[in-house]
């Protein structure tokens, strides 16, 4: 029971980057739908499709350190972070990890070989 | 189990995060929407003497019309020396009502939202890939699939009941967009069709001395 309510802290970190870029898709997803709708009326078509991304996302996380990494094994920290397993920990027992997250624009490279090279 | 609400059931973070988002861009367009419904129920109305391509119905512009009198300055040449002459000319403005008028545009300029979210479960799924190169090469990797179920609404104080209050929070600022540059240049060439039409020659009234400036002069 111990072990299915512990999980990796980067997991759960990963995770919830994972969710957010894909509640932009779902976001995204949704805008492409509308770009058809919007071409396919003559007065709607005069308007930008609306589009929106994820600014900032502030986020708080909290839970137990269930094990301590091992620095050789190179393991991953333990934590527990359902609200059962947190419920009648002490306070102190309790961590808060707060991340700030914003969108990073993704550069484009262009992969050109290099003439005469 | 079977019992838990449907909102209170593992609800992946994706979706949390993700609905409000559609949310906003479905109300963005429902708006623009509502803005074309404007300019056709209070700008245009319909024409029933052309149709427009596709067989769509043609629609002509509504226009209002104002009577009004105007006050002119005319220079009467016929004296010597020639005198400015002030006449109340009773006239009609024709204006399209859309130049006129507000055209509502309201864009969503920023939405937040807050909410408590306790994860119920992590599920990972691990799988690996391998890809042939040429040869003999192979390329191996893995990537973990994350999914983050949990609930947004689960608050409970050691009673079976759930605490539904500020669990999530959605802030929606709308602001007055700019218009589309399109219908821009459709409001200013109805702009232009604005014309002034003099019903009658006019009357001549004589301005006191010292200017049309007005001002209270109130005797005490």
């Amino acid at each position: 029971m111990t072990e299915k309510t512990e999980v990796s802290l980067k997991t759960v970190v990963g995770g919830i980057l994972q969710a957010l870029r894909e509640a932009k898709f779902l976001g995204d997803r949704e805008s492409a739908r509308l770009m058809e709708t919007y071409r396919g009326d003559a007065a709607l078509s005069a308007f930008s499709v609306p589009a929106f991304t994820i600014s900032e996302v502030e986020l708080e996380l909290r839970f137990a350190v269930a094990s301590a990494p091992e620095v050789r094994r190179k393991a991953d920290i333990k934590v527990r972070i359902t609200p059962e397993a947190l419920k009648g920990l002490e306070p102190h027992h309790i961590s808060t990890l707060k991340i700030k997250l914003s969108p990073v624009e993704l550069r484009v490279f262009e992969t050109r070989e290099l003439e005469g090279a | 189990m079977a019992n838990i609400p449907a909102e209170l059931r593992a609800l992946p973070l994706e979706h949390v995060v993700g609905s409000p988002l559609v949310a906003a861009i479905k109300a963005q367009a429902l708006a623009a929407k509502t803005t074309v419904d404007f300019i056709k129920e209070v700008g245009l109305k319909e024409d029933t003497s052309w149709t427009a391509e596709d067989d769509k119905t043609g629609y002509e512009a509504r226009y209002v019309e104002f009577k009004f009198d105007r006050v002119i300055e005319e220079r009467d040449t016929s004296t010597d020396p020639p005198k400015t002459v002030h006449k109340v000319v009773p006239s009609k403005l024709t204006v399209p009502l859309l130049s006129i008028v507000p055209i509502p545009y309201i864009r969503i300029s920023d939405m937040t939202i807050d909410f408590e979210y306790h994860i119920r479960d992590v599920e990972t799924s691990e799988s690996t890939s391998e890809t042939n190169i040429s040869t003999n090469a192979k390329v191996g990797g893995w990537f973990y699939k994350v999914q983050l179920k949990g609930s947004f609404t689960y608050r409970t104080a050691n009673k079976r009941e759930t605490d539904r209050r500020s669990t999530l929070k959605i802030t929606v600022n709308a602001v007055q967009d700019e218009i589309p540059e399109g219908l821009a240049r459709v409001l200013d060439m109805l702009s232009e069709a604005m014309k002034v039409v003099p019903l009658s020659e006019g009357t001549v009234i004589t301005v006191p001395a010292g200017g049309s400036g007005g001002g209270g002069s109130g005797g005490g």
